[in-house]
């Protein structure tokens, strides 16, 4: 196969720009937040994300050369790849904060569950496109059962945040995909019907109170399971105002009032930091973003791309909502990284997969100029 | 797939994101724009604590300039509660083991948070005035102790310990009896006041005149666990104000130990005595001020840890009232002469008893003093005399007239008056008895009988007056009638030096003495430090070491006016030790009342002592016990 320099013309630069420039908001807020974390090693983390960020954006530009049509080739492999890997983590995973998510590569600590939603995405769209337009029950049932097997790996590690992902994906790539709203709007009401089994049988009190906690983060029931986490990021965020407290000022995180601030809290950090004004800029980056995916998926040369472009798009929607709600108490505390600004390689990279997808997808459009 | 189809759904799909994006920023503008200020001063009061710098109270200093009391720096370990349950469950046992030996406990610190949940975010005091020791086992383990500060903060040093411990007072926390009184004159909750003595009498009262000086703060930066990180700013304390007592540090360490010498010397195995000396007082007056230049008490106490002795509040001797006996003779005598039913020439006799009708008592002396005047009354303190003038009195008023005859002079002497006191906060104050017909019927439910006059007049029966009440007679005899109101503090001096009060001499009454009366009863208190005179009755009751180890000052003998007395409290117990006394007698100085209880005779006890005394205001200490700050 021969790389056609004609098709970087289609790529997306505005894209790749915006991303890589929240990638780099991420690491000056994460510098601010290590001095919380570590502040004897204050560039620890910060070293970490740029090594991260650097090896991605490479993966993602090595990735152009490659058509992702070759991938519909690989499905099957793929698919048992990261079923492999979601069971490995059940097996030989690494306990941390009680949940089994790490499996150890090679000396690197790997959060298969991260690379499973990308994989997922890819196995998703594939069959999508091959039962275009689900019209009838076996076909929705099946698509279903593609994605339940690894969630509810997930679910068992347990990762109830990044198992409500797979859903989030599912139903957007099964919306786009043009399934009839009756199959779509069943789906919902069996969800709905299921809710209060799961709350009885399947939901650990934590998760359920965890779940609860965005109603009231300072009422004391909840103190132990987020109350005191949001309450601090909300005081973090609100002291930000519009202007923030200043770089590195942020006393909710420089005296660690601020739990998870380089993961899971990181956008406190921001908003405390930088305040409203800050927020806004990356909020409206990541809002680019997907306006950019949003017209790469309109304009896919095929079914397989384009649902892969809006998996990418759902994936990324839900996360930002959740984990940006989370911090402001308008969602549950599920533990769910923020994109690009969550420290960590399984985070950074695996999105950076997804990245991959959505600029070769955009690359190798129909109308290639000449 | 229709590609409008799909167009339409991903538009939906567009829509959400605007929706979902519109959602959060709705939400974060009503955070940090609306709700901004409030976060953030939760997010500043979540980072800083406001530690208080307890001010170092004023110094207490004896007239001659020596440091009684003064503050120093100590060691105060506080708890900044960390939020979070696992920080406190790490730090509270650790804590309570290292505290140990200050009472802290694991239920304390627990009991100490709830009590202090209303002032969440302040620190709590643990422990004060820790060992160098306690403070390495803090820091060692200052990971483990997430919260625990160690701060430095003036407490109290006591740097002759218990010396005139009962002027001094003590220390201690808001009773809740006056949490609401401190509060009103914004005092912390958690504040270290005076609980009784100056310490108290000094402490909620114009800042000019307060021994407690205005506290500074510290501002400080903490982190989630409670650890300090940075120093914002510091109002430094102010100090309290200075005092000055009228005390004299050596006659006070006299007297003290005089007391202590003596209580020790009749802890003996004299099994005619049964009881032996448990309370003492010796108060010395300056007769022509007031002022109270040494007052003791005994048992004493520590006073940084006078929580530990009971009753306090009824041990401070002096204002504590006993039956007085022969010291009451100087007044009667008075009495006698001002009536006119004795004339200074009038030989008694004594024969050892005296006899009306069936009442019959008997002097001291069994064998008798014979023939004898009212002074030779006054120096050998002859019960038959003033059994005589008793009765003299009851034939000429009548049994209950006699008593209250006797009532009138005891209430001219001043010892009706209450004595107003700059100290005493905290103390029970006995009145003392004033012999009365009214109080005698009121205690016994009759009319006094002769025989119960004649005890009157010996100071038995219901005479008992205060150690105080004592010396300010004694003071009344010796400055001619002049009641000044005793006092203990001469000034206060702000902590810029100046004096920002000085007390005045008080005088509360000046009583009309008939000077040739006084006169006659003044020669008799001095004869009572002679030895006989020939063809005289016998040696003075005291005369023993004021004759052998006479008081001297620029090498001339200072004559001594003095009365012993032995009261009797009941039958086969061992009498209380009284001893009163002036000098110099021709030009008096100081006046003193000396009380041992169970002392024994008057010289067993309370002339000792009150020797002591005299010796060391005009000779003054041997070797001065000094020290060093």
């Amino acid at each position: 196969m021969r790389f056609d320099r004609k098709l970087l013309k289609n790529l997306d630069w505005q894209l790749w720009l915006a991303m890589l420039l929240i990638s780099v908001v991420g690491v000056i807020v994460l510098r601010s937040a290590s001095a919380g974390v570590m502040p004897r090693n204050p560039l620890y983390y910060t070293k970490r994300q740029i090594l991260w960020v650097i090896m991605g954006n490479v993966m993602i530009a090595a990735s152009l050369y490659f058509d992702y049509r070759l991938l519909t080739k690989l499905i099957k492999p793929l698919y048992l790849l990261n079923l492999t890997l979601l069971a490995a983590v059940l097996v030989f995973g690494q306990e941390r904060g009680g949940a089994q998510r790490w499996v150890s590569i090679a000396g690197f600590p790997l959060q298969p569950s991260e690379f499973a939603k990308i994989f997922i995405i890819i196995v998703l769209a594939y069959y999508l496109e091959k039962h275009e337009q689900i019209r009838n029950w076996p076909d929705l049932v099946k698509a279903g059962i593609v994605v339940a097997v690894p969630m509810l790996l997930i679910l068992i590690q347990p990762d109830l945040g990044t198992a409500l992902v797979f859903v989030a994906i599912f139903m957007g790539m099964l919306y786009a995909a043009g399934t009839e709203l009756k199959y779509l709007a069943s789906l919902i009401g069996m969800g709905i019907l299921a809710s209060p089994l799961m709350w009885k049988f399947i939901l650990k009190d934590y998760q359920k109170m965890r779940l609860l906690v965005f109603l009231d983060p300072e009422a004391p029931q909840y103190r132990a399971f987020g109350g005191y986490h949001v309450t601090q990021s909300l005081i973090a965020v609100g002291s930000g105002r519009l202007f923030g407290r200043g770089y590195m000022q942020g006393t909710q995180n420089i005296r660690n009032f601020l739990p998870a601030q380089h993961t899971d809290f990181i956008f406190s950090v921001l908003a405390e930091e930088f305040g409203f004004v800050g927020a806004l800029l990356v909020i409206g980056l990541f809002v680019f973003m997907l306006q950019r995916m949003l017209s790469i998926a309109l304009d896919a040369k095929d079914v397989f791309g384009s649902l892969m472009v809006v998996g990418v798009i759902a994936l990324t929607l839900f996360q930002l909502f959740i984990n940006i709600g989370m911090t402001v108490s308008v969602m549950p505390v599920t533990g769910i990284p923020l994109p690009l600004l969550t420290s960590g390689g399984s985070s950074y990279l695996s999105y950076c997969l997804a990245i991959a997808l959505v600029l070769n997808v955009g690359m190798r459009r129909q109308k290639i100029l000449f | 797939m229709e590609k409008d189809f799909f167009e339409k759904r991903v538009n939906h799909i567009s829509v959400a994101v605007f929706f979902l994006a519109i959602v959060l920023v709705s939400r974060l503008g009503y955070v940090q724009l609306v709700k901004g200020n409030y976060y953030l001063v939760r997010a500043e009061s979540n980072s800083s604590r406001k530690m208080v710098i307890d001010a170092p109270r004023g110094d207490i200093e004896s007239s001659d300039g020596v440091t009684l009391v003064s503050s120093r720096p100590a060691y105060v370990v506080s708890y900044l509660v960390p939020p979070e349950e696992a920080q406190r469950e790490q730090a509270i046992p650790i804590l309570a083991t290292i505290l140990a030996e200050y009472g802290v406990s694991e239920e304390s610190i627990r009991q100490a948070i709830v009590d202090n949940v209303w002032r969440r975010y302040q620190p709590i005091r643990l422990a004060v005035d820790v060992s160098d020791e306690t403070v390495f086992q803090i820091d060692e383990r200052r990971m483990d102790l997430p919260g625990v500060v160690v701060e430095r903060q003036a407490v109290r040093d006591y740097r002759y310990g218990n010396l005139a411990c009962y002027l001094i007072g003590g220390l201690g926390a808001i009773t809740p009896n006056k949490q609401e009184e401190y509060e009103a004159a914004g005092y912390r909750s958690d504040a270290t006041v005076g609980i009784f003595g100056l310490e108290n009498a000094f402490e909620n009262v114009d800042p000019a005149l307060s021994l407690r000086g205005q506290d500074g703060y510290r501002l400080v930066e903490v982190d989630n666990y409670q650890r300090l990180v940075a120093a914002v700013s510091e109002t430094p304390p102010v100090a309290g104000n200075k005092m000055v007592l009228t005390i004299d540090s050596e006659l006070q360490i006299a007297a003290e130990q005089a007391i202590l010498d003596i209580v020790e010397k009749l802890n003996d195995k004299d099994a005619r005595y049964k009881q032996k000396p448990n309370k003492a007082a010796a108060v010395v007056l300056n007769v022509k001020t007031g002022e109270i230049l040494a007052w003791a008490s005994y048992p004493e106490f520590d006073p940084g840890n006078w929580a530990k002795s009971s009753n306090l509040w009824t041990s401070n001797i002096p204002l504590n009232a006993y039956p007085v006996g022969s010291t009451f003779k100087p007044l009667m005598s008075l009495l006698a002469l001002t009536e006119g039913i004795v004339t200074p020439t009038e030989k008694f006799y004594c024969p050892g008893y005296y006899q009306v009708g069936n009442t019959k008592k008997y002097c001291a002396n069994r064998s008798g003093h014979g023939h004898l005047t009212l002074e030779e009354g006054i120096k050998v303190s002859c019960n038959v005399v003033y059994y005589d003038i008793a009765q003299r009195l009851v034939s000429k008023y009548g049994r209950a007239e006699a008593m209250d005859k006797i009532g009138d002079m005891v209430k001219l002497l001043q010892f009706g008056s209450e004595i107003p006191l700059d100290f005493a906060t905290g103390y029970l104050r006995a009145p003392g008895i004033i012999p009365t017909s009214e109080n005698f019927r009121r205690v016994y439910n009759y009319t006094p009988y002769p025989g119960e006059v004649w005890d009157v007049a010996i100071g038995q029966g219901i005479v008992e007056f205060t150690p105080l009440q004592m010396a300010a007679y004694t003071s009344l005899l010796a400055n001619g009638g002049y009641h000044y109101q005793p006092h203990v503090v001469q000034k206060i001096v702000d902590p810029s030096g100046n004096v920002s009060f000085q007390v005045e001499p008080k005088l509360l009454a000046e009583v009309d003495l008939d000077p040739a009366a006084l006169g006659i009863v003044r020669n008799g208190m001095h004869e009572v430090t002679l030895p006989a005179r020939p063809g005289g009755p016998g040696n003075g009751s005291a005369y023993y070491l004021f004759t052998y180890d006479p008081v001297m000052r620029d090498g001339q003998k200072v004559e001594v006016a003095a009365k012993t007395g032995s009261a009797e409290v009941g039958p086969g117990i061992s009498p209380h030790s009284w001893f009163i006394g002036y000098a110099p007698f021709d030009d008096p100085e100081i006046a003193v009342a000396v009380f041992v209880g169970h002392g024994r005779w008057g010289a067993t006890a309370g002339v000792p002592v009150g020797h002591a005394i005299m010796k060391a205001y005009f000779e003054g200490l041997p070797e001065v016990e000094t020290v060093s700050p």
